[in-house]
C-alpha cells in the first residue's frame, strides 16, 4: 500500500538523488500523483551558507525550486508504485518551471513545508503548483513541470 | 439561441481563449502575427508542449473543460480550441443548467 508520508531516511531509498542533493527531511499528506506537502529543515550546518552569504545566510531560491521538484517527484512515483507499494517504476524529471516567485527570505531555523498540487497533465507532461511557507508565511510560490519517465 | 446570437457567443469565446494565451505565454498581442486560424504548433506560434501545458490548464481554470492527450486536435489553433470548449458535454451542461436557473420566475 502506498505510503502517505516518507521520513528522511525513506526518502533516501525512493530519491534517485543522493547527498549532498538530498534536500528534504521529509513529506508528508502523500497524495499520489496528485499532492503533497514536502519538510525541509534548513540548517546553519549545511554547506550552501558558506557561499551563500558568508555574511548573511539565506537559503538560495533556486534550491527552493529544487525542493519544490523534489517534493513534486515523490508525489508523481507515489502513483508509479507497483501495487505492494514496492520500488516505483520510474521518475519524474524538471521540465519547466514557470513563474516562481520568492516573496520573503527564508534563513537559518526556518523550517519550509512545500505544498505541491497537481495542477494539469499532457501526455508525460504533470504541472504542479507549489507554494512554499514558513509558519503561515508564503515566501515563495510558482509552478513547475516534471516528464514522468518509466523505466523498462 | 439565434444564428447571430451563436455567432457572437462563438466569437466571444475564441477572442477570451486569444487573450488569455497571449496574456499567459507572452505572445504578440498582433492580429496579423495571432489570428483565430493560426496554427499553434509547428509552423505558426511554434508552441512547445510546456506552452500546451499552459493551454490545457487555461481551458481548465476558464471554463473547467479538461483537454487530455487524445484531444491534441485541438490545439491546432484558437478555433479548434474553441470548438472543442464549445463542445464539451460538461460545459454544456452546466451552462444548460445555469440557463434553466435563470429563467425560473422568483415569486413575487
Amino acid at each position: 500500500m502506498t505510503r502517505t508520508h516518507l521520513d528522511a531516511d525513506e526518502l533516501r531509498e525512493r530519491l534517485p538523488h543522493r547527498p549532498p542533493f538530498v534536500l528534504m527531511d521529509g513529506v508528508e499528506e502523500i497524495v499520489p500523483g496528485v499532492s503533497g506537502v514536502g519538510v525541509k529543515n534548513i540548517t546553519i550546518s549545511d554547506p550552501v551558507f558558506a557561499g551563500h552569504f558568508p555574511a548573511r545566510a539565506i537559503y538560495p531560491g533556486v534550491l527552493m525550486i529544487e525542493a519544490s521538484a523534489h517534493t513534486c517527484g515523490v508525489v508523481e512515483m507515489a502513483s508509479m508504485e507497483d501495487d505492494d507499494g514496492g520500488t516505483p517504476q520510474g521518475m519524474g524529471v524538471l521540465a519547466g518551471v514557470r513563474k516562481f516567485s520568492f516573496k520573503q527570505m527564508v534563513r537559518p531555523g526556518d523550517q519550509l513545508r512545500i505544498s505541491v498540487h497537481r495542477r494539469a497533465g499532457l501526455g508525460s507532461l504533470t504541472e504542479y503548483e507549489c507554494v512554499l511557507k514558513v509558519g503561515s508565511r508564503v515566501v515563495a510560490e510558482g509552478s513547475l513541470a516534471l516528464a514522468g519517465q518509466i523505466e523498462e | 439561441m439565434s444564428i447571430k446570437e451563436r455567432a457572437q457567443e462563438r466569437f466571444d469565446v475564441s477572442t477570451r481563449i486569444r487573450g488569455r494565451l497571449i496574456e499567459g505565454l507572452e505572445l504578440p498581442d498582433n492580429p496579423d502575427l495571432v489570428d483565430f486560424d493560426t496554427p499553434l504548433v509547428g509552423r505558426g506560434l511554434e508552441l512547445d508542449s510546456l506552452d500546451l501545458m499552459e493551454v490545457v490548464t487555461l481551458l481548465d481554470d476558464d471554463y473547467t473543460v479538461q483537454v487530455s492527450d487524445d484531444d491534441r486536435i485541438a490545439f491546432g489553433s484558437i478555433n479548434r480550441l474553441t470548438d472543442r470548449v464549445m463542445t464539451d458535454p460538461a460545459l454544456i451542461d452546466r451552462m444548460r443548467s445555469e440557463q434553466d436557473a435563470s429563467l425560473e420566475v422568483e415569486p413575487v
